[in-house]
């Protein structure tokens, strides 16, 4: 499965990615702080917004809660305290995905690409959270296809390794569930040097950090 | 006058005040200094490992075919399914050339059915005035997003109604029309983990339901239902899973020595601990203790030391929704 990402492709937002893996596509663009609405401002906080539109049309209550699952993975890593009375927008436009209902593939590909939008805005951050789907088959071992009878794992990891989002589906148990946060940490790890190639392929952690390093070394361009 | 007396109230409060004052200015260490006992109580009474119990009461509304009220705590839902249904053939009125027909034999394993014509339709609702933050409007995001966390459990997590039982077939066995469940969900009164209730008020309303006996008539080209309620059939249901939702509070204050617990895993928790704890962790248990669903977000504490705990806690409370429900 092919994964791509990019940065700063939005000339106008604060921060803005893309992020691609097989058939789903997201942009995602950060903006803030900026001001926010009377009734949402909090005292000590910044208030933050998240909002998915759909490919076609306008969203309903399945956008509503991949939203909530968004802001949930994202407010943690975020250092509310340094912005206070402010907002932060995450926009998040569905291009392409294979099945639009299903929440299990878009939701590492949305977090990933608001991941990476918020680094690009430089919103003060804690960690950074890489997501990845990882699939098992009935006996709980890792496979590459949806099978029947089996189970899809939805695994968010910090930087330190930390596995800190979970939505898991299908029938299984402690011991696949094991199986499954071993295949997604090392899928996810950002630090692993040059070892984190799988059948050729990059691992999603080793995309992100390209996509970032590629950035800076672009934005630093003017010191050489 | 008023100076002497302003003075005296002063002295005598000295620097403390009632412990609701405390839970108004500061939710989370309130919370914290009510676990920091030992043994840890929440504000409730309850220790962090305890759900609160549940009461049901099947059959209360006469106009649904099946319906069920769930109270846990002060979270009371409502349940109504009522059945109505779908015809396939053109003569029938409405649905007249808009369904494309695919003819699935009785015996064929896969439901689609359930998902492609959308047989079972639950939605739920926040009644007037069922916590201090409704405000009248439009559905919210809380609203929007439960029901249809409530959906996807339905539909793909724990996939309780099969085609199988809505299935409406002729003397040949040829599928003629379905039932189509509409499960109504409505919040009475919300103290925290609405999820949890409402999802057993729609599993005991669905083993509640008993729709009249259908028949196709050739001749009509309609399908005839049976007003005697003696020939009344229940629904045969799938294999059932409940769920158990928990938050994480964290311990961030300078009290207890070396061994002070990091985290508290908090069962059941009501309205006040959702509010101050942001980290939320719900785990769906199927027969004979597999897990169907996880979902954890809104924290940064590792799953290695929390998932374990929530996954024994969700076994135990699978077993006492079994015992209620059935």
């Amino acid at each position: 499965m092919a994964i791509t990402a990019s940065l700063s492709l939005l000339p106008r937002a604060d921060g803005s990615a893309t992020f691609k893996s097989g058939l789903t596509a997201v942009v995602a663009s950060v903006s803030g702080p900026m001001e926010v609405k009377a009734r949402d401002e909090l005292p000590d906080k910044t208030f933050i917004e998240v909002i998915v539109r759909p490919a076609v049309g306008v969203g309903g209550t399945r956008e509503r809660a991949l939203e909530s699952r968004l802001l949930a993975a994202l407010s943690p890593l975020i250092i509310l305290t340094h912005h206070p009375r402010t907002l932060l927008q995450i926009n998040i436009q569905i291009v392409e995905a294979a099945d639009h209902t299903d929440a299990i593939a878009l939701l590492p590909v949305c977090i990933n690409a608001a991941t990476l939008a918020l680094i690009d805005a430089g919103t003060p951050l804690k960690s950074v959270l890489v997501a990845t789907t990882v699939l098992l088959d009935a006996e709980g071992q890792v496979v590459g296809e949806k099978v029947k009878g089996g189970s899809r794992h939805v695994l968010g990891f910090v930087r330190d390794g930390k596995c800190v989002f979970v939505e898991s589906m299908g029938a299984f148990d402690e011991k696949a569930f094991g199986n499954a946060v071993q295949k997604g940490m090392s899928e996810c790890a950002l630090d692993a040097g040059d070892a984190m190639e799988v059948d050729g392929a990059e691992t999603v952690g080793m995309v992100i950090r390209h996509a970032v390093e590629k950035k800076v070394g672009l934005d630093m361009r003017w010191r050489e | 006058m008023t100076t002497t007396t302003s003075t005296t109230t002063a002295a005598t409060m000295g620097l403390s005040f009632p412990a609701a004052t405390f839970q108004k200015l500061s939710p989370s260490s309130y919370l914290q200094r009510h676990l920091q006992c030992t043994p840890a109580t929440r504000p409730s009474g309850r220790s962090p490992s305890t759900f609160r119990p549940a009461t049901l009461h099947t059959n209360a509304l006469s106009h649904a075919h099946g319906s069920a009220v769930v109270r846990t705590g002060d979270t009371a839902v409502v349940c109504g399914v009522r059945g109505e249904i779908l015809a396939l053939t053109s003569g029938e009125g409405r649905t007249r050339g808009r369904i494309v027909v695919e003819r699935v034999g009785v015996e064929d394993g896969e439901d689609v059915e359930v998902k492609t014509h959308a047989l079972v339709v639950p939605n739920l609702e926040l009644g007037t005035g069922c916590s201090r933050d409704y405000h009248p409007g439009p559905p919210t995001d809380f609203a929007q997003t439960t029901a249809e966390r409530l959906r996807t459990l339905l539909l793909d997590t724990v996939p309780l109604v099969p085609a199988t039982t809505l299935r409406i077939a002729d003397a040949v066995g040829d599928v003629k029309a379905y039932w189509v469940l509409y499960i109504d969900v409505v919040v009475i009164s919300l103290d925290g983990n609405v999820l949890d209730t409402a999802w057993a008020a729609i599993v005991a309303a669905l083993k509640s339901v008993r729709l009249p006996a259908a028949i196709w008539d050739q001749d009509a080209e309609a399908v005839i239902c049976d007003p005697t309620p003696e020939n009344f059939r229940s629904l045969e249901l799938m294999e059932v899973g409940y769920t158990a939702s928990f938050v994480v509070c964290e311990n961030d204050g300078e009290e207890g020595g070396e061994n002070a617990e990091k985290e508290w895993v908090l069962s059941d928790p009501d309205e006040f601990e959702e509010q101050v704890c942001c980290e939320k962790i719900t785990v769906a248990v199927g027969a004979g203790g597999k897990i169907v669903r996880i979902e954890k977000s809104g924290g940064l504490s590792d799953v290695a030391k929390t998932l374990p705990t929530c996954i024994s806690r969700a076994r135990e409370r699978y077993q006492q929704w079994h015992k209620i429900i059935s």
